[in-house]
């Protein structure tokens, strides 16, 4: 797009005015000097885009797959093709919406000399999903900034982030359940019960070859026995609108990083022998493809098939949640006062349960606690960021569920608030620990690998 | 790119460096052709004192505080803008004048009109500077300053208007001739409040003491009606039911004034129609005296009317409690401040009456109107008191600035001055202004050229820089486009200064007009001026 800016044009005023100030003083230098704001004049009239301007733009990504949560360096690089120097390119990289910029600024501006190039770097904030750069916003103005050209320039190079979750490696490899064995199956392998015998095959363990048989007929045999699993796992995610807090812009919420952590978790499990059912509560029914179960809840069962295709829907919606929450806030900044106040009146009449016996009126407490199988163990994910997974964990303690919560920590720098809402949150995991559940406290800094496997291996291992 | 986001962005600091560093060399030379040193020098500092005030008076963290200090700022500016165009006038004008001959009036007046824009032009090409700085000139904050400057004047203007009518009023009646207006008016209120406070004895006076009384329990109901006590009753069993027995007084009061009320009108006819002896026959002996001894009581009348005024005022007081309670303390700060910096000028202004006036005396005599000030200050002097004539020119300053700064307001709202660039438009314009007017002083070629190509540079980085700042934002690195557009556009002006110096060299003596030509030619001139500027926005 061609523009031509007008600025010089107060120039023929300044002029006029110098006439002025000389016909009432009778100055002659001021007739003279006329010449001043009438160059100028000139200067930016005859001012024009030089022929055969040209820019070329490229750019790398210093990680191109990240992990949520983690910073990622971008450089752009510009660099003047054409034939003719220019003095004033601004740039503007075409950074996805939903990338928050953590570190610089995608903005550049430059003078460039035929074939030189000018590089501009910064950080975005890796969230969860497959996000594309957008063409680079170029803006080209003369020496005397009277004409400009805008186009989106087309980049080479890295063009996409995905920020999926690759399992790089089994955090619970060996691990065992606590109620493995509870549950017969009808594949063979390693157990207690005899199931079948077949022809050794290199790799086979010894404690299982039959040493008899083979002495018998110089035959390597292996045993297989009643392959046995766990009862079930149930991954509950904390999804609703409490949950969905971010301690900066551009940070992944509680919800997603919840549903983060349990999808490591769920990729784990089904890498064992563990059958793993999946739980998303607090979300609404066109988050979900196919909407909520009758009781409110996103539930995957593992019997089911495609349970783990199912699963990662759940995960993205949870995603989906928490970005159509950010929108909404953002266009509702002006009504907040209201929704608090309608948020209170609805708060007024769903009582939260605690361990020592009191009613629950909490419709999705109640749901997921009607829904548990009797004898599963679950995991719950959870910033914490209210009582709510505390009710939880307390009610699942007194039913005599094996129970783990999962909480990101999510408050982050040194302001007031952030303290205020660190100690709430300690406070309440305490509380989850005496309620007898196992508590992982995820601080971001370190993987949620690390985390998992230093506490749910020794809680799985026998 | 979207050039309708308004990201709340600064000019880089290269280009406030730029226009900062320039403003002050070019102010600093030009002002060194002014002779009124000091009255220069104000200027300057008014300048920057408006821009500061501009910046208190929307300073978001502490509102209250912002306000209150450019309040009390308003009257420095004021003073400072009168003595750099006064004070300049002051000083030049008893060195040019008198003048010799008939033909030195033209050039002496010529320079005093220049020394004074001049003077002008730098005070308002540091304002645009320092307030470029900040970005501080928008129309909203114009217009809220220019609100704080009228509320600041209202106490000020409120008591040299009374201070002005009482000194009127004193200098009426020290005249002979003149019938005495305090006995006029006098007279006039005692007939108006004779029968209200001070009746003739001996008579009934039923329908005013109805009058009195039914304001009296109005007001009395009202005031206990607003007295939050049984709210500062503590709530226990055995605590007394005050809310109970205030009804009942708020009842009985209520009744009191509404019988008062329909009693009056008829006592009135009674007393009106049938005179006091058919009255004083027709009730029994013992309750007409009775009646004769309480209304025409002055000291049950007093007891009433205190009564009333006390209702009033707590009613008032609880009204205004309840308001200022609901607010947040810095929001009632914010609304009084204007009223206590006017407060404080007021005093202020009283306190250096003496020494104020005897300056003012002194460099009036000093010039050529000392003859006129001899006889109309001193004389006005005399009759109001130094207080009086302190105040009122205190009031006079401020409504000054009230001017300057609707005149900015109106700029910027019909948008003759961009809210982007209003702070170095108006330092370029200034700049050249100034340096225009200076070429008639004793002045340097080449200091007006660069004064001129100054002006040029300071309009031209600010505006690039702002819309740099806009497009681009501080975070990225710009440094190296600005200085190269500012190199392009100073070597631009350098070649017009050499064009200049080659035409003036050229043109010296080559050209001579007729009085009467130049005149047309002026006339022209501006009106071109005005319409080319009204056709470029």
């Amino acid at each position: 797009m061609h523009r031509r800016v007008r600025r010089w044009s107060g120039g023929l005023a300044a002029a006029l005015f110098l006439v002025s100030v000389s016909l009432l003083t009778a100055e002659p230098l001021l007739l003279a000097a006329t010449a001043i704001p009438l160059i100028y004049v000139a200067y930016g009239a005859l001012s024009r885009m030089p022929a055969g301007t040209d820019l070329q733009a490229a750019r790398s990504v210093s990680d191109a797959q990240p992990t949520p949560g983690e910073p990622v360096e971008v450089e752009l690089t510009v660099t003047n093709t054409g034939s003719s120097s220019l003095t004033d390119v601004r740039v503007i990289d075409g950074v996805p919406e939903e990338l928050a910029v953590v570190e610089g600024s995608p903005r550049l501006c430059t003078s460039l000399r035929p074939n030189e190039s000018a590089t501009l770097s910064y950080a975005v904030m890796a969230k969860r999903g497959t996000y594309t750069f957008g063409a680079a916003a170029v803006r080209v103005r003369t020496l005397s900034a009277s004409d400009e050209v805008t186009v989106d320039l087309p980049v080479a190079g890295d063009g996409t982030l995905t920020c999926s979750n690759t399992v790089s490696e089994v955090p619970m490899a060996d691990a065992t359940l606590p109620r493995a064995g509870t549950l017969p199956t009808d594949s063979g392998g390693s157990g207690l019960e005899f199931h079948s015998t077949r022809s050794y095959q290199p790799g086979d363990p010894v404690n299982r070859i039959d040493w008899r048989r083979y002495a018998k007929t110089d035959e390597l045999t292996t045993i297989d026995y009643r392959e046995e699993q766990a009862v079930r796992t149930v991954l509950v995610v904390d999804a609703r609108p409490p949950a969905r807090v971010t301690p900066e812009p551009g940070f992944p919420t509680g919800a997603e990083l919840s549903a983060y952590a349990a999808e490591r978790l769920f990729d784990a499990l089904s890498r064992t022998s563990v059958v793993a059912s999946v739980c998303a509560v607090g979300l609404a029914p066109e988050d979900v493809p196919g909407g909520l179960g009758p009781d409110g809840l996103a539930w995957v069962d593992a019997s089911g098939g495609h349970a783990a295709a199912h699963a990662r829907q759940i995960f993205d919606s949870v995603g989906r949640a928490a970005a159509r929450q950010s929108d909404t806030d953002a266009a509702d900044v002006a009504d907040v006062s209201e929704d608090e106040s309608s948020e209170q009146s609805q708060g007024g009449d769903v009582k939260v349960t605690t361990a020592d016996g009191g009613t629950i009126e909490d419709s999705d407490l109640l749901a997921v606690l009607a829904r548990l199988p009797p004898t599963a163990q679950v995991v719950v994910f959870s910033p914490a960021a209210d009582d709510w997974p505390v009710s939880l964990v307390s009610s699942l303690a007194v039913r005599d569920y094996p129970t783990t919560l999962v909480s990101p920590s999510l408050a982050r720098g040194d302001s007031l608030g952030a303290a205020v809402a660190g100690t709430e949150r300690t406070a309440r995991l305490q509380r989850a620990e005496l309620s007898g559940a196992t508590v992982i406290d995820w601080d971001l800094d370190s993987p949620i690998d690390v985390a998992l496997r230093a506490s749910l291996a020794d809680l799985f291992s026998v | 790119m979207d050039d309708t986001i308004s990201l709340p962005t600064r000019m880089p600091w290269t280009s406030l460096a730029t226009v900062v560093g320039v403003t002050a060399l070019l102010v600093a030379g030009l002002l060194g052709t002014v002779s009124a040193d000091r009255a220069a020098l104000v200027g300057v500092a008014t300048g920057v004192l408006l821009a500061l005030s501009l910046w208190l008076s929307g300073w978001d963290r502490w509102q209250a505080v912002g306000t209150a200090l450019a309040s009390a700022l308003a009257l420095p500016v004021a003073v400072g803008l009168m003595v750099a165009t006064g004070g300049t006038v002051a000083s030049l004008g008893a060195e040019l004048f008198p003048v010799t001959s008939q033909t030195g009036v033209r050039p002496a007046v010529v320079t005093l009109l220049s020394q004074v824009v001049v003077v002008l032009g730098c005070l308002t090409a540091v304002f645009g500077a320092t307030a470029a700085t900040r970005g501080v000139v928008d129309t909203e904050r114009v217009g809220a300053y220019g609100g704080l400057v009228v509320r600041t004047t209202a106490v000020p203007f409120a008591v040299a208007l009374v201070l002005f009518t009482r000194g009127a009023v004193d200098f009426l009646q020290s005249n002979t001739g003149t019938p005495g207006v305090q006995q006029l008016t006098g007279e006039l209120l005692t007939r108006v409040l004779e029968p209200i406070f001070d009746p003739v004895p001996g008579r009934t006076h039923i329908a005013i003491f109805s009058l009195l009384l039914a304001l009296a329990a109005a007001a009395l109901a009202r005031g206990l009606d607003a007295l939050p006590l049984a709210e500062l009753v503590p709530e226990t069993s055995d605590a007394p039911d005050v809310d109970r027995a205030v009804a009942a007084v708020e009842r009985t009061l209520r009744w009191t004034g509404r019988l008062a009320l329909l009693v009056a009108p008829v006592a009135g006819l009674f007393e009106l129609g049938l005179g006091q002896e058919p009255m004083a026959e027709l009730l029994p002996v013992g309750l007409y005296d009775l009646l004769v001894t309480v209304t025409a009581a002055p000291g049950l009348r007093g007891l009433l009317w205190w009564l009333f005024l006390t209702g009033t005022a707590v009613s008032v007081a609880v009204w205004f409690l309840r308001r200022t309670v609901q607010s947040s303390a810095d929001r009632v700060g914010t609304v009084l401040a204007p009223y206590v910096g006017g407060g404080v000028i007021t005093l202020a202004a009283v306190g250096v009456a003496g020494p104020a006036v005897d300056a003012i005396e002194t460099a009036l005599r000093a010039t050529p109107a000392a003859a006129a000030a001899e006889q109309f200050f001193v004389p006005i002097l005399d009759v109001y008191g130094p207080e009086t004539v302190t105040l009122s020119l205190a009031v006079v300053a401020l409504f000054t600035v009230v001017g300057a700064v609707g005149q900015l307001w109106l700029a910027l709202a019909t948008n003759y001055l961009r809210e982007r660039t209003a702070g170095v438009t108006l330092a370029a314009a200034g700049l050249f202004g100034a340096s225009a007017f200076a070429a008639t002083l004793d002045t340097s070629a080449w200091l007006v050229l660069a004064g001129l190509v100054g002006a040029v540079v300071v309009w031209d980085a600010g505006s690039f820089g702002t819309t740099l700042g806009h497009e681009v934002g501080t975070g990225a690195a710009t440094r190296r486009t600005e200085l190269v557009h500012t190199g392009g556009t100073v070597a631009v002006g350098g070649v017009g200064a050499a064009v200049t110096l080659g035409l003036a060299g050229v043109a010296r003596g080559s050209i001579a007009v007729e009085p009467s030509v130049a005149v047309a030619g002026l006339v022209v001139c501006l009106v071109a001026v005005l319409a080319l500027v009204a056709a470029i926005r």
